[in-house]
């Protein structure tokens, strides 16, 4: 129906060209620093997982959050975007390479990468259809038992295949295979090394722009009617179960993406870096921020980020003669994962709803906002 | 003769059951329910609870899938089909204890139901026309559906059913938990739609008020069809009088 068609703001594309700009300009401040500022490495690399984490924190949104359905085995679809993409990369090459010898260097780095983006955002895609036509027939709690499964195949399997590193993980990425008596090639794990926080900034963006559109049109108005009453909503005639697909296939190709992104930003793969925690971690960013609130997806997966890392701080609170005498403080990061529990329990105690409920920043909700200046989902 | 106004004998069937048989798992629901609503028509289902009557519904819309039997609405089999299909054939369920999307607004609830219904200026026009039928619903379009009194609720439900322009209107027991007076009002609301030429099944428990609303009517006893006929004289069979006017 075109009541909530999103509206296309006439200026929008001077708005996209300024955020480009803006994050190119962002990257190389953090990267080489202006002034002789720069950002500490460790820094840069907390900024673009956090950023990371957004794209999985929203794209999951579209599920948990606006559909009401129960997703807990995103780290598969974030694993299988991860190897897919990393595999394009290391075992692809070649013509990049070759394409090196005619073209500048950026443009060809930049298709190699999207090209990588773009196979992950596929295997994704078509490992959420796989998963999600069979089940989402079916009432809510299958989809979590049979996506917690599926999680923990994908894991097992990547652990078991040889020419992405199985258990010892999928190195070199970006250098490609090894091969005896050459050098590898550095150029493209060197640009990414130096334009990662630009593409994920990027990503992120246009995840959150278009997750965003979705969850308020007409068909983020049929997932919210879904996630009330699906037979109330089935009998005003909405296709559930394609509605319902359509929301897993894009946020698992989302997710496959975050995970091609995560892959050429470590150069680095491990199939125990896509355990259930990490989807239960997502489900919890999403669930801290309040459920089907993008601005709460967020500042979830900004929280959920930082906090570990801060954590992980703690033991710098105190001098060394004081962690010598009290050895647990020493460890006090292992228990990162308890304080985490403790702040969610207290959290959800007291905002159940999360910190932001459904509701959204105005100035985010104004991206989404329609034709007729009504809010959707809100 | 009922309230319902004039006889709609001759005219065409536009919805016919043929032997349901619906099974939950091991438990079979409906035993073979054949029924016929003609156009125009207002039919009622009465029966216990746990007879069946949700489910011959449910059937109906395609949210159910019979073991055998069919579904044919307007001249089409649809039997099996899915249910926005159904729907957008021009069937409307206002499901059993309302279904309403609490956590939006009643405007927002409405708009929901026309959600295959493209034209603007027609959905206006649909608005209006549950609003004058519906002065409460009016009142309320902006407040959260989930705040709504029970009636209300029903209102709603029944309004959204509206917005998809149905041929047939598919109610499930809209009396449920309602007091007299409102039950009336959504009543005296069906009634008038039907005298604009909707076609009502109706399932209800308040047989009395059903039937002396009605053309005709079936009843249901666990899983099977055993009475049918016109709705006064349903009315003054003494079986239904015994079991379910209490009389
Ligand atoms: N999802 C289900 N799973 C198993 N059995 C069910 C299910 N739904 C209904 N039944 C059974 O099917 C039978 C018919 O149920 P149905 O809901 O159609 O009855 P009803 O006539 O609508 O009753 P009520 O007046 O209480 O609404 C009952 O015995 C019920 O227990
Ligand atoms: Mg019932």
């Amino acid at each position: 129906m075109n009541i909530w068609k999103p509206h296309l703001g006439g200026r929008s594309w001077l708005g996209g060209i300024a955020v480009v700009a803006g994050f190119f300009l962002l990257n190389e401040a953090f990267v080489h620093g202006v002034f002789g500022y720069g950002l500490s490495a460790y820094y840069l690399r907390v900024i673009t997982l956090v950023g990371i984490s957004m794209v999985l924190a929203v794209s999951l949104t579209l599920v948990n959050g606006c559909a009401g359905q129960f997703s807990i085995g995103h780290a598969g679809f974030m694993a299988v975007g991860a190897y897919a993409s990393a595999a394009v990369t290391h075992f692809g090459g070649a013509p990049f390479i070759a394409l090196l010898e005619i073209l500048p260097a950026w443009p060809v780095h930049t298709l190699r990468l999207w090209v990588s983006l773009a196979v992950g955002a596929a295997v994704g895609g078509v490992a959420g259809w796989l998963v999600g036509l069979p089940t989402l027939r079916l009432r809510g709690d299958y989809l979590a038992i049979v996506t917690l499964g599926f999680g923990e195949i994908i894991r097992v399997v990547l652990l078991n295949i040889e020419p992405t590193g199985g258990a010892l993980g999928f190195t070199n990425i970006a250098q490609g295979p090894e091969v005896p008596g050459r050098s590898p090639d550095q150029r493209f794990a060197l640009f990414l090394e130096e334009t990662m926080f630009f593409w994920v900034a990027l990503v992120a963006t246009g995840t959150i722009l278009v997750v965003g559109r979705l969850a308020y049109s007409s068909f983020g108005r049929s997932l919210a009617a879904i996630r009330e009453n699906e037979i109330a909503a089935a009998a005003i005639g909405i296709d559930t179960t394609r509605a319902k697909t359509t929301a897993f296939v894009v946020s698992a190709a989302l997710t496959g993406v975050a995970g091609g992104l995560y892959a050429h930003y470590d150069n680095y793969l491990n199939p125990s870096s896509f355990t259930f925690l990490r989807s239960v971690e997502i489900v919890t960013m999403i669930v801290l921020g309040g459920l089907g609130s993008l601005s709460g997806a967020i500042v979830g997966a900004g929280v959920l980020t930082i906090l570990p890392e801060a954590l992980r701080d703690l033991t710098r609170l105190f001098p060394p003669s004081v962690t010598a005498a009290a050895p647990f403080l020493a460890s006090l990061p292992d228990y990162r994962m308890v304080l985490y529990a403790l702040l969610l329990v207290g959290l959800m105690i007291a905002r159940p709803q999360g910190l932001y409920g459904r509701r959204e920043w105005p100035w985010l909700a104004r991206l989404f906002l329609t034709r007729d200046g009504e809010k959707g989902v809100g | 003769m009922s309230e319902a106004g004039h006889r709609v004998v001759d005219a065409p069937s536009l919805l016919t059951a043929e032997n349901l048989v619906v099974t939950y798992g091991a438990i079979e629901a409906l035993h073979g329910v054949s029924l016929t609503v003609r156009k125009g028509e207002v039919v009622t289902l009465i029966g216990a609870n746990g007879a069946g009557k949700t489910t011959t519904l449910k059937t109906i819309v395609g949210l159910l899938r019979p073991k055998y039997g069919r579904v044919i609405f307007d001249g089409v089999d649809v039997t099996g089909r899915p249910t926005h299909e159904i729907v957008g054939r021009g069937v409307a369920l206002a499901p059993e204890g309302r279904g309403i999307f609490p956590d939006m607004t009643v405007l927002e609830n409405l708009e929901l139901g026309a959600y295959r219904q493209p034209d603007r200026i027609q959905f206006r026009r649909d608005l209006e026309q549950v609003c004058t039928l519906f002065p409460r619903v009016k009142e309320r379009l902006k407040q959260r559906a989930g705040t709504l009194s029970g009636g209300e609720q029903q209102m709603v439900a029944i309004g959204r059913a509206l917005m998809s322009r149905p041929s047939l209107l598919l109610l499930d027991e809209p009396s449920l938990g309602l007091a007299p007076l409102v039950t009336q009002t959504i009543f005296d609301a069906l009634s008038e739609l039907n005298r604009a030429g909707l076609t009502i099944l109706l399932v209800e428990q308040n047989a009395h008020l059903a039937l002396a609303r009605s053309h005709r009517g079936y009843v249901l006893e666990t899983g099977r069809l055993v009475m049918s006929g016109d709705a006064n004289a349903l009315a003054q069979d003494a079986r239904v009088r015994e079991a379910y006017l209490g009389q």
